[in-house]
């Protein structure tokens, strides 16, 4: 008896292989890609790149370019998003520096009339200088990367005339008596600071030290709720526990602060109000 | 007679591979996402070699200016201030940014000539 099963094994073999190949395009060899724009860059690497936004911002002081820049990662709201990084960078005790930056950052994008004095630069600035050519650089024409050319690129953006911002001067300090929030009775007991300048401007990106008798500091910066303001910082209380804290690099540090007894609730609990200090420089 | 059907059944196979590979990369690739900082374009790498310069000119730190510039360029940092130079002339950056980039590329190969430069990561104050 003789079996004739045609050609159908090609056809079996062939799609066996397709499915192979695409497993294999998609899994094992997937395409490298090369001249990707921001936007495509993995969640570390938009991290990464919103840091360095942000330092070059904080370096510069040019906010319409930092803002730019920050349109390239093309988030849905930027400034949410560099405050939670800055948040979430506190919170695993990450670099200080870098978390002002990105709260300062994030005030630039909240709020664009806002204007930093940039760090002073340590670099000596020619009056000339003599650019490198392709020749100088060691890199021959053939090898010169691709200009922008269909999708927008990084452009240089017009630098808008930088004001100085009343950041570094007179220490802070505390401008009235802590004010005591117990009507309405907030859901959680909370230390709100806001820091304002000498002409009563909100001022993002100050640094506050917190610690407690028993020991242990943090610190935290003003301007991640920029919604609520850009000089708003907050923390929450733990019941009992005794404060101090330190607004800026040189402000005098306020003691004994604690959260408010409001009174007892219907279960005869205590109740804990929030405490709101306004630092102001004179 | 069977050895002949296994051969085409294994030809078959390959052929298909291939097909599936081309269909895979070519016809209808993955969406790009996750892409690495080195996978940037040109001009954007270009503007994230200007944006080190700028953070360069306030810290003066060469090591982290190094272990940030091979986020983009792991083997050769340097090369990314090269090219960065020439793509900054051509799409018109100012004679201060240039020149900014400039000192950075002075001051690692200063850098690089004293001492090794070693990777580092974010040097904290």
């Amino acid at each position: 008896m003789t079996e004739n099963r045609g050609s159908w094994y090609l056809l079996t073999g062939v799609i066996i292989g397709v499915i192979i190949g695409l497993v294999l395009s998609v899994t094992v060899i997937p395409v490298q890609y090369i001249n990707t724009d921001p936007s495509t860059l993995s969640a570390e690497g938009k991290e990464a790149y919103r840091i360095m936004v942000a330092q070059a911002y904080l370096a510069e002081g040019d906010g319409g370019r930092a803002r730019s820049r920050l349109a390239l990662l093309q988030d849905v709201n930027p400034a949410e998003v560099v405050i939670a990084q800055a948040q979430s960078m506190l919170a695993e005790s990450g670099s200080d520096a870098r978390a002002r930056a990105l709260a300062l950052l994030a005030a630039a994008v909240s709020e664009p009339s806002l204007s930093i004095t940039p760090l002073p630069m340590l670099t000596p600035m020619a009056v000339e200088i003599i650019p490198a050519t392709p020749e100088d650089a060691g890199t021959s024409g053939a090898e010169t990367p691709q200009a922008a050319a269909n999708t927008p690129g990084a452009t240089n953006t017009p630098r808008p005339t930088m004001t100085p911002q009343p950041t570094l001067g007179s220490p802070f300090v505390i401008q009235e008596e802590p004010t005591i929030i117990c009507d309405p009775l907030p859901a959680v007991s909370l230390l709100q600071i806001i820091v304002l300048d000498s002409s009563g401007q909100a001022v993002p990106g100050v640094r506050i030290e917190i610690s407690q008798a028993t020991g242990g500091v943090e610190t935290f910066y003003t301007g991640l709720y920029p919604e609520i303001s850009l000089g708003y910082a907050d923390y929450l209380f733990q019941p009992d526990a005794v404060y101090t804290i330190r607004i800026g690099e040189s402000g005098q540090p306020v003691t004994g602060l604690s959260a408010p007894v409001c009174g007892n609730d219907a279960a005869n609990k205590t109740t804990y109000g929030s405490l709101r200090v306004v630092f102001t420089q004179p | 007679m069977q050895n002949k059907r296994q051969i085409g059944f294994m030809i078959a196979i390959l052929v298909g591979v291939f097909a599936g590979l081309v269909i895979g990369w070519l016809l209808i690739p993955a969406q790009v996402k996750n892409a690495p900082l080195e996978s940037l374009r040109g001009d954007y790498q270009a503007d994230y070699v200007l944006m080190v310069a700028e953070k360069f000119a306030a810290d003066q730190d060469v090591l982290t200016a190094t272990a940030l510039l091979r986020d983009i360029k792991p083997s050769d940092p340097a090369a990314s201030i090269k090219e960065a130079l020439i793509l900054g002339q051509q799409l018109g950056y100012s004679p201060r940014e240039l020149q900014l980039i400039t000192l950075l590329q002075t001051a690692m190969g200063a850098s690089s000539n004293a001492a090794p430069i070693t990777p580092t990561t974010e040097v904290t104050p």
